[in-house]
């Protein structure tokens, strides 16, 4: 565990960002493991070694929480780049009920084309494994309520969703800004994430169409919504806390008309239960403004993003006017000075997971300083330390090996493919979709 | 009859009497303190206004900020639509025709200059402003010149903001822009002596060089901690050699708050006593390096 920093030091880090808001006693959650130099790794074995797979294999090759015993795809090619990428000398299968049969394999990561994460989460957990599903978690009403059933019935068995953000520091940091008040009264949620280009994959055979460009095909995929949406729906999720209410939208096939058969743009709006918004646009013809999320309140706006290398955290304090009785108000208590420049302000405060300690050696607490300072005058971007994708299997081995709850449970994971869900049926049927438990009392 | 008509007349004005007390100190009792902030010419502004009316002092804040906003357009010379860019960009080629405001700005900014012996010079000692009252024209006398707002820019944006707040019946105010121009209207509620305001030191933020209270005057504050040694002596072309680090100053408007700051900053301590000996209402605390009222 090389690079993994322990839990002490991780929360030392929140108490500097704390800190440097005026917050007291941050209360991030357990992101990273504490290691048990004496525990044997997790074996594990992947089913779906596509593109996706690689991104996980590469942090996953060095992680010794872990070992990959076993991989499996149904496409030849795919499966030999995925054991290059891990190394070592899992052994390879085409079947995934056969991996499942190995009694030595604790873990599976399921990170196949969307229509089979469902029924291969379902054998997975019958099987008595321990599960990692790449997100979405599923598209359909019913297999939400399906695995919703059986992780229930398998208690002991670890299920996480690969939503990543939930293991960005930046991203902690900001959902613990905005418990304490940062953003005031948080309304707004604007996400978005476009791309310039078909979103299609090259296929050698005719015949490899469907199987490899499955995100084209309804059949096996929820689209832009379930694609890209599904991340950013779950952050607005977790900074407002709730589930939606309701979703209106419209998407269409308005610029790739190449017989695709899922949108390839798309607008929704999710209205939650005290009347905040959130809204996500996705487009494939033209990527200036890439992806990210603005979260707005009567206090402040936060931008977070995991775009560029490894994502940025920005806040911006809002001007607010405040009323109070002068009746028993405080005296008042004003300071001349020269003038700081508001530019620092209006470029936006970094979020930093930046730890400066009492105890750094001097020349890294001058560095840190340094860093600070660049930063606040947007000269510097300030980066999330460690990238989350790999965090969150540091995260899965740790709670298989401690009996820990995932982060991004199942219900996470469930609340996540609800918003995908209804936002593509209100844009199928052109109507607005609620939630189940708003069903009856709609208006 | 007619005597016990008169008796309930008595008895009734005596309660409108005491009942309209009351609700007048209801009233009173229910004064609100309304705090709002903007960002322009690259400041914070910072408005805090007292009155019973909510509404009142929000669209009284706004209106001030939208003036600021206002000046801004006029005075910024980064903005090259702005009216002081235009007379920049071509007053040394010919007299220029301008707006009666701006043209009084340029007047007052060159009385400034003459009060002060050229220590204060919107044309930082490039060259003279040849105005012309009549035709309200400027004219550049050498192609060197460029108008720099920033010596009384922030000051007059205050004073306008007063003028607004004031003109919306506006008892008790206070306007900052970035801390360094503050102007305030009357005294807080129960604060008789005024707004109290602590000067930092040029040593640290957090450690006082002074406080003064503020009563319907401005106290305007330059230093070398926040850009350098950002002021030019306009006479030497150059940053003083006076060993000034700081200097605040107070006067009745902003505008004037702000240019015999600037000025001082130049002059220097004895300098700035030869001119406060002529304007006995103004007041400076120069830190050279020591913080310490002028004599
Ligand atoms: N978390 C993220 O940021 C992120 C990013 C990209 C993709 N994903 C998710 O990862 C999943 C995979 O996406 P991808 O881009 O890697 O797709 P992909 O098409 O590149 O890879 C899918 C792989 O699954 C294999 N496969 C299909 N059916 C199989 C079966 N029955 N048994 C074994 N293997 C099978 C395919 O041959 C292919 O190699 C999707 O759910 C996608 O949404 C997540």
């Amino acid at each position: 565990m090389s690079n993994a920093i322990s839990r002490r030091e991780f929360n030392k880090r929140a108490a500097a960002v704390a800190a440097a808001f005026g917050l007291s006693n941050f209360d991030i959650p357990e992101l990273f493991p504490t290691v048990h130099a004496a525990s044997e790794p997790v074996k594990w074995a992947m089913i779906g070694t596509g593109t996706r797979a690689l991104d996980l294999l590469r942090p996953l090759s060095t992680n010794t929480g872990g070992q990959c015993v076993a991989l499996c795809d149904i496409y030849p090619p795919n499966l030999e780049r995925a054991a290059k990428t891990i190394g070592g000398s899992p052994t390879h299968y085409d079947d995934y009920r056969k991996v499942l049969e190995r009694k030595d394999v604790e873990a599976v990561m399921i990170v196949t084309p969307l229509d089979r994460h469902a029924f291969m989460t379902l054998d997975a957990l019958s099987a008595g494994k321990h599960v990692f599903c790449e997100k979405t978690m599923v598209f359909k009403e019913q297999e939400i309520a399906a695995l919703r059933e059986a992780v229930a019935a398998h208690p002991k068995q670890v299920f996480q969703v690969g939503l990543q953000r939930r293991y960005s520091e930046i991203y902690h940091m900001g959902m613990q800004m905005i418990r304490r008040g940062a953003l005031g009264r948080v309304t707004h949620c604007y996400a978005h994430w476009n791309r310039n280009s078909d979103w299609r994959r090259p296929v050698a055979d005719a015949k490899l169409e469907r199987l490899i460009n499955w995100r084209m095909y309804k059949e096996y995929s929820g689209g832009l919504m379930a694609e890209l949406g599904s991340h950013q729906m779950d952050i607005a999720g977790w900074a407002f806390q709730a589930d939606p209410r309701s979703v209106i939208g419209t998407g269409g096939i308005d610029y790739w008309k190449d017989g695709r058969e899922v949108y390839d743009n798309v607008s929704v709006i999710f209205e939650y239960p005290e009347g905040q918004k959130a809204v996500f646009t996705s487009m494939l013809n033209n990527q200036h403004y890439e992806f990210g999320e603005h979260l707005c309140g009567d206090g402040g706006t936060m931008e977070l993003t995991l775009a560029g290398p490894s994502g940025t955290g920005t806040f911006w304090v809002e001007p607010k006017a405040k009323a109070t009785a002068a009746a028993g108000k405080a005296k008042e208590q004003w300071w001349a000075g020269a003038t700081v420049s508001a530019s620092a302000t209006q470029k936006g405060m970094p979020i930093f997971p930046d730890e400066i300690g009492e105890d750094m050696p001097f020349m890294d607490r001058e560095r840190a300083f340094g860093r600070r300072w660049l930063a606040q005058r947007g000269w510097y971007e300030v980066t999330e330390p460690k990238n989350p994708v790999g965090t969150q299997f540091e995260h899965f081995f740790m709670c298989i090996r401690e009996g820990k709850h995932p982060l991004s449970d199942i219900n996470v994971g469930a609340s996540d493919a609800e918003a995908v869900v209804y936002a593509n049926q209100a844009m199928d049927e052109n109507r607005r979709v609620f939630w189940p438990k708003y069903r009856d009392q709609k208006g | 009859m007619n005597a016990d008509k008169r008796r309930f007349g008595i008895v009734l004005s005596a309660f409108i009497c005491v009942y309209l007390r009351l609700l007048s100190f209801g009233l009173a009792a229910q004064e609100i303190r309304y705090e709002a902030s903007h960002v322009s010419m690259g400041s914070e502004y910072q408005i805090v206004v007292y009155g019973p009316n909510r509404a009142v002092l929000a669209e009284a804040c706004e209106q001030a900020f939208a003036e600021i906003d206002r000046l801004d357009d006029l005075l910024s010379n980064y903005k090259p639509q702005s009216e002081l860019s235009r007379v920049n960009a071509t007053a040394a080629k010919g007299p220029v025709k301008v707006t009666p405001e701006f043209f009084d700005f340029l007047r007052v900014s060159d009385e400034f200059r003459r009060q002060t012996f050229g220590a204060f010079d919107i044309t930082l000692g490039r060259g003279r402003l040849s105005l012309d009252t009549r035709n309200s024209t400027v004219e550049f006398t050498t192609p060197e010149v460029k108008l720099d707002p920033g010596g009384i820019g922030k000051g007059l944006a205050v004073d306008h903001a007063i003028d607004i707040l004031k003109a919306a019946g506006i008892k008790r105010a206070l306007v900052s822009a970035g801390m360094s121009t503050i102007n305030a209207i009357g005294t807080p509620p129960g604060e008789d002596q005024g707004w109290k305001i602590t000067i930092r030191s040029p040593k640290s933020k957090d450690i006082a060089a002074a406080t003064v209270y503020l009563k319907d005057n401005s106290l305007s504050t330059s230093a070398t901690y926040e850009k350098g040694r950002h002021i030019i002596d306009p006479r030497t072309k150059k940053p003083p050699e006076n060993g000034v680090e700081a200097v605040s100053s107070m006067a009745i408007t902003g505008t004037e708050s702000d240019a015999i700051t600037k000025c001082f900053f130049v002059l220097g301590r004895q300098g700035a006593s030869a001119f406060l000996r002529a304007h006995p209402s103004d007041r400076a605390l120069v830190c050279d390096p020591e913080c310490s009222w002028v004599k």
